[in-house]
């Protein structure tokens, strides 16, 4: 890094972007909606079978964890852990698949819980990986109905009964 | 501006650890019209080639490893050998609490997506980032885009951040850089 600067000085870069994206034969806000829409629609036919992929690696990762006697290597395994549901989040919705991305929060927001502990519940990952298995395997899109609604349910419940259980560490 | 968008001549440079996620960014980005896109697996292969190419914006994750998107975001803003460290940056996360959306704002970002993303989505943070351009602001603990997003009339706090300053044509300094004048109002989030 260089060093930091001692006072403040506010500069206006000059806009080279808007000059070149000015150039003639572009596209309006509606048109390149509709392309980009349909170069996502291209790639949904595959979106199932990589969250699917994404999944059972969160498992292998889960299996992975517990092999670790390490504690650097515990917590490696669990930042993986991690970003890989952040990946199953992050993705889910770009393809309708809210419900992905909803159960991929909770595991998030799970692991995060925990703070430095590295004790995850294989529980908690295995019912978000069943969870999700089930979406995927159905191809529920949306919001789904009430038996998706209860899947969530569920899981809400057993994270909130596990993060009650678990000291803190 | 015209409402009509030519990227063609953009060079977008694409940081994200995750193949499918980028497949998702490249294909809507192909149908905005880039032609130009670079990929790459975490911050520092990023900037690896920020160095090598002419890049003109800069869409990132926040988890990669090695160097995270966070930490690339300063080293573009901050490193005496960053290749431009004016270079628009959106960075794109499944992180959504305020407190992380504030974090990268504090990195230097000049837009935040969260993810999942959309065509939509993404034209509008693409568009916010050609026509409303935020003045740049080196200070003693920040360093990127003005974080101020309006001027606030009704500020009647201390004006901290004084007169500008003209910066030379020094690396990452954009020569011929014009110097804004301070938005009105107040100053206190933005330094």
């Amino acid at each position: 890094m260089s060093q930091p600067p001692t006072k403040v000085e506010i500069i206006m870069p000059p806009n080279l972007i808007k000059a070149k994206a000015s150039m003639p034969g572009g596209l309006s806000e509606k048109e390149a909606i509709k392309r980009g829409d349909a170069k996502v629609q291209e790639l949904a036919a595959n979106y199932v079978d990589w969250a699917k992929a994404d999944v059972d690696e969160l498992q292998v990762l889960m299996r992975a964890l517990l092999q670790e006697k390490d504690e650097e290597g515990r917590r490696v395994a669990v930042r993986k852990l991690y970003k890989k549901a952040h990946d199953i989040k992050g993705q889910g919705g770009t393809f309708d698949f809210p419900l992905v991305t909803m159960i991929g929060d909770s595991l998030c927001n799970y692991i995060e819980s925990l703070g430095e502990d590295t004790n995850v519940s294989t529980e908690v990952v295995v019912m978000h990986v069943e969870a999700a298995r089930l979406i995927l395997m159905r191809e529920v899109k949306g919001m789904g109905g009430q038996t998706e609604q209860q899947l969530l349910d569920g899981l809400r419940k057993v994270v909130k009964k596990t993060t009650k259980a678990q000291p803190t560490g | 501006m015209s409402d009509k968008y030519n990227f063609a001549r953009l060079t977008v440079l694409i940081a994200d650890d995750n193949r499918h996620m980028r497949q998702v960014v490249v294909g809507i980005l192909r149908g905005f019209g880039f032609r130009n896109i670079i990929e790459c697996d975490d911050g520092s292969d990023a900037f690896a080639e920020m160095r090598a190419n002419a890049v003109d914006l800069v869409l990132c994750d926040w988890i990669m490893e090695p160097l995270d998107g966070y930490d690339f975001t300063r080293l573009v803003r901050t490193a005496s050998d960053s290749p431009n460290p004016f270079v628009p940056i959106i960075m794109l996360t499944g992180h959504t609490e305020v407190f992380r959306v504030m974090q990268a704002r504090d990195a230097g970002i000049t837009e935040f997506l969260a993810k999942p993303v959309s065509a939509q989505t993404l034209w509008r943070r693409l568009v916010a980032v050609i026509d409303h351009p935020r003045p740049f602001v080196r200070a003693p603990h920040y360093v990127g885009p003005d974080r101020r997003r309006r001027a606030k009339p009704d500020y009647d706090g201390p004006e901290r951040r004084g007169q500008p300053v003209q910066t030379t044509g020094a690396t990452g300094q954009s020569a011929g850089a014009k110097i804004a004048t301070p938005a009105s109002g107040n100053a206190a989030a933005g330094t």
